[in-house]
């Protein structure tokens, strides 16, 4: 008997406009983990949303457990045993761990919830008191009451989209044991996921998408990391990180004894003219508290800045702006875009008050000025009206970029700034960013991903408990050096 | 590309906003035309100015509330504003040495800018969510104006404040005259100015508006104000029509001109809305009351109408928007 859960076959799905997904096959095993990779708007997410019931398919068959099945809704294809758990998690935050997982199917009886969430817990050999309050639980911790909730539900199919992205290396590896827990007992797991280290860690299978069509599906033992990348992208990309040797000019910004009583203190750094200055630290480091600092999002007790030389007053972002630095947000969404405003508006968002003289916009510089940026940073939209709510990840996360250039400026504090995009748009920033140093701007550049900071940056500091705790430069730097240094 | 983008749009109102204000013009062209065919007495020009005169005074603040909202604020003591203006104008006239008209006049106006001032501070420095500080600024301007006038209305036959109510320049009442070149200032702003930019932007994001580097405190502040302004504006021309200053005036008032502007396609999240789709709003309601009241309708039934077409208003906005996906 054929041990298959799940069979996609075909599946077509069109947007007015846009073939998202041309007959694309996929399937997965009992106890297995099945890889979903490809770069933003390769169809992963459409490929999902179709199973989760989300959106209905055009053509093509879903087959469960041999029948074949029609999602009309959500519910419809969460009674067939199907769960996913997305990146922004769902959880109710006032109510009880146990309150979380059965609900929707509350037992009648109070005195029950609490041992039976202890059963469904220890059936993913986690301990939690059901008790607690979910707003109080970290990301993991509320990651596991989602999918205990799907147990609860018997879910035979898990897709797990990006659920490390916001995880620890330690949560990580939980994670890990909890996905190894649920194979055992014949759940199927669909993992999306950028990071292609985890992806040879955990899954069995990877499936490939681009451009809404089946590259192919390899066994993950017998595959490599280039040859994925390879079928991602659709190229060899032989340069991951196109670091260029930029001559280092003059020191375009000072931070002096920059201190937020209790959170960071007495920081001192600078930043030259064509350099990128990566800032390394753990969740909870004070990286992002120095960079709000810096950029007057924040309030500091203490510190003195100084642009060319010059000690200069910046207490809101208006004020930063001013002395031409920039800033980027580390969550495009919450802090970064106006999702409901078009592509052009996004860009020129922080240089309104520029875009012509007087009280009015200029319309026709607008629309040249976002163009330009949207050809430069190679940005792919339909059109500059376009909603950025419509567009990938990738692709937001350029707008952002093409905000922070269209300011101007020349010093910028870049956070995080490939999170959660694919490989071709992580090379384009890289790019933009390499362009920039050439043209004698100074980055200041925050990342949790090692490789990138150990790849892109000329100068590291390391930032334990607000402290500055380590300084490398570029042929210094190890993995190992940087992690030390970050937890002393 | 550049030169799909309509006066009105201010790039933020997608081809989907473009059509669906267009249908609701259209809409309106054929309630227009209905009426007009089931009564003779609608469409008259007698009848159609006094309908667009009565609806100017609560159609200058929906233009000023679609600003607010497209914000992401809300306003709710226009109303009471409304009221408060009328009976402060009306009490002014009455004393036995009343100051010239004009000071009279420009007191009401300063009225509303203090109110509108005030809930602009206490929404932008004390962080206060503005329906709950609205709510209790139309209770206070509310009660004040029953407090100031004793609960009576207040005779005010006054020849400025008449003429603003109900006179006329060439022929053109001048309430409406007022309700066009405030309309034709709403849109341009919105449309054109950076001011009305970063209206949207914080609407849409307001954190991500603050980042950008947008004074979001003062532009918050200010559009609070300019809806004070209004309002006592709209108190004023409410007071000529009627040649009364009472508390009870234009009571309600506020959640009619909340339906013209979400009819109009504001969202009341916020970032998503056009002054010309909250006009048409205005205009639609207008002519529905009118219209239905010629054909033979009482006030009580046509406040059903007025729910319903809310409700299916809105809701094919909400069906327009998730086809998208």
């Amino acid at each position: 008997m054929d041990n298959r859960l799940l069979e996609m076959v075909d599946i077509t799905k069109r947007f007015p406009g846009v073939l998202a997904l041309e007959r694309v096959n996929f399937d997965l095993k009992k106890g297995e983990v099945h890889g979903l990779l490809g770069e933003n708007g390769a169809g992963k997410s459409t490929l999902i949303k179709i199973l989760a019931g989300d959106y209905s398919k055009d053509e093509g068959e879903i087959i469960i457990n041999g029948e074949n099945v029609e999602f009309y809704s959500p519910s419809d294809s969460q009674s067939r045993g199907i769960s996913v758990i997305y990146q922004e998690l769902n959880t109710l935050d006032t109510l009880s761990v146990a309150e979380n997982i059965f609900v929707g199917n509350l037992p009648k009886k109070k005195g029950l919830r609490t041992v039976d969430a202890k059963t469904v817990l220890g059936r993913m050999l986690v301990d939690i008191n059901p008790r607690r309050i979910v707003g109080d639980l970290t990301v993991h911790e509320k990651q596991i009451v989602e999918i205990a909730k799907a147990i609860y539900k018997d879910a035979k199919i898990l897709v797990m989209d990006e659920p490390t992205a916001a995880l620890g290396e330690k949560d990580t590896v939980s994670l890990f044991n909890i996905i190894r827990s649920l194979k055992l007992q014949d759940v199927g797991v669909i993992y999306i996921s950028h990071r292609l280290k985890e992806v040879f860690e955990i899954t069995d299978r990877v499936t490939v998408l681009r451009d809404g069509r089946l590259i192919g599906t390899e066994v993950t033992a017998e595959t490599s990391r280039g040859r994925l990348i390879t079928m991602m992208v659709g190229r060899e990309l032989k340069d991951m990180y196109p670091k260029r040797d930029v001559p280092f000019g003059k020191t375009l910004i000072e931070v002096h004894n920059l201190t937020i009583r209790g959170i960071i203190e007495d920081i001192n750094f600078d930043v030259r003219e064509g350099e990128i200055v990566g800032l390394f630290g753990l969740l909870g480091s004070g990286r992002q508290n120095i960079v709000r600092a810096l950029y007057g999002i924040d309030e500091k007790d203490n510190g003195t800045i100084k642009i060319k030389g010059s000690p200069v007053f910046i207490d809101t972002p208006a004020q930063a702006l001013l002395h031409n630095i920039g800033f980027m947000p580390i969550d495009r969404k919450l802090e970064g875009l106006a999702l409901t405003m078009s592509v052009f508006s996004n860009i020129t968002m922080a240089h309104i008050d520029e875009l012509g003289s007087g009280y009015f916009i200029d319309k026709n510089l607008e629309m040249e000025q976002s163009q330009k940026w949207v050809n430069d940073v190679n940005i792919k939209t339909p059109s500059l009206e376009t909603d950025v709510n419509s567009l990938s990840g990738g692709n937001q996360q350029k707008i952002v970029l093409a905000k922070l250039l269209e300011t101007g400026s020349n010093i910028f504090i870049m956070n995080e700034p490939t999170r959660g995009i694919d490989v071709g748009a992580k090379v384009d920033i890289y790019q933009m960013m390499e362009n920039l140093c050439e043209k004698g701007a100074g980055i200041i550049m925050i990342s949790s991903e090692l490789p990138e900071v150990l790849a892109m940056s000329d100068r590291i500091i390391t930032i334990s408990q607000g402290k500055i705790t380590g300084e490398f430069t570029r042929k210094e730097a190890t993995q190992e050096k940087l992690l030390q240094a970050a937890t002393v | 590309m550049a030169k799909n983008i309509t006066a009105e749009s201010n790039g933020e109102r997608q081809k989907t906003r473009l059509s669906s204000t267009t249908i609701l013009f259209m809409f309106l062209v054929v309630m227009v035309a209905s009426f007009a065919v089931l009564s003779k007495d609608f469409y008259s020009v007698y009848n159609l100015s006094s309908m667009l005169t009565n609806i100017s005074f609560s159609g200058i603040v929906a233009g000023t509330l679609t600003l607010v909202m497209i914000m992401g604020g809300l306003d709710i003591s226009i109303g009471g504003n409304i009221a408060l203006t009328s009976c402060l104008v009306a009490y002014l006239y009455n004393l036995e040495n009343p100051p010239h008209i004009a000071l009279i006049i420009l007191i009401g106006l300063l009225l509303g800018t203090a109110i509108g001032a005030f809930n602009g501070f206490i929404i932008t420095r004390l962080d206060l969510n503005p329906i709950i500080t609205t709510l209790g600024t139309m209770a206070m301007t509310r009660g004040m104006g029953y407090v100031l006038t004793q609960s009576r209305s207040i005779l005010i036959l006054e020849n400025v404040v008449g003429f603003i109510g109900r006179g006329s320049i060439a022929k053109i009442p001048f309430p409406l005259i007022l309700f066009g070149v405030i309309y034709t200032i709403l849109a341009v702003v919105m449309a054109r100015s950076k001011f009305g930019r970063k209206i949207y932007c914080i609407g849409s994001n307001q954190e991500a508006a603050r980042l950008s580097g947008i004074n979001v405190r003062r532009v918050k502040f200010i559009t609070y104000l300019v809806s004070g302004i209004a309002a006592s504006l709209s108190g004023l021309i409410l007071t000529g029509q009627t040649a009364v200053g009472m508390p009870q005036h234009a009571n309600g008032s506020e959640l009619d001109v909340i339906t013209a502007v979400l009819m109009g396609g504001t969202s009341l999240a916020g970032g998503k809305g056009s002054v010309l789709g909250t006009l048409a709003g205005v205009l639609i309601l207008g002519v529905l009351y009118n219209g239905f009241t010629m054909i033979g309708f009482r006030y009580v039934h046509i406040r059903v109408f007025q729910g319903a077409i809310l409700i299916l208003v809105v809701s094919l906005y909400e069906v327009r928007d998730r086809k998208r996906f």
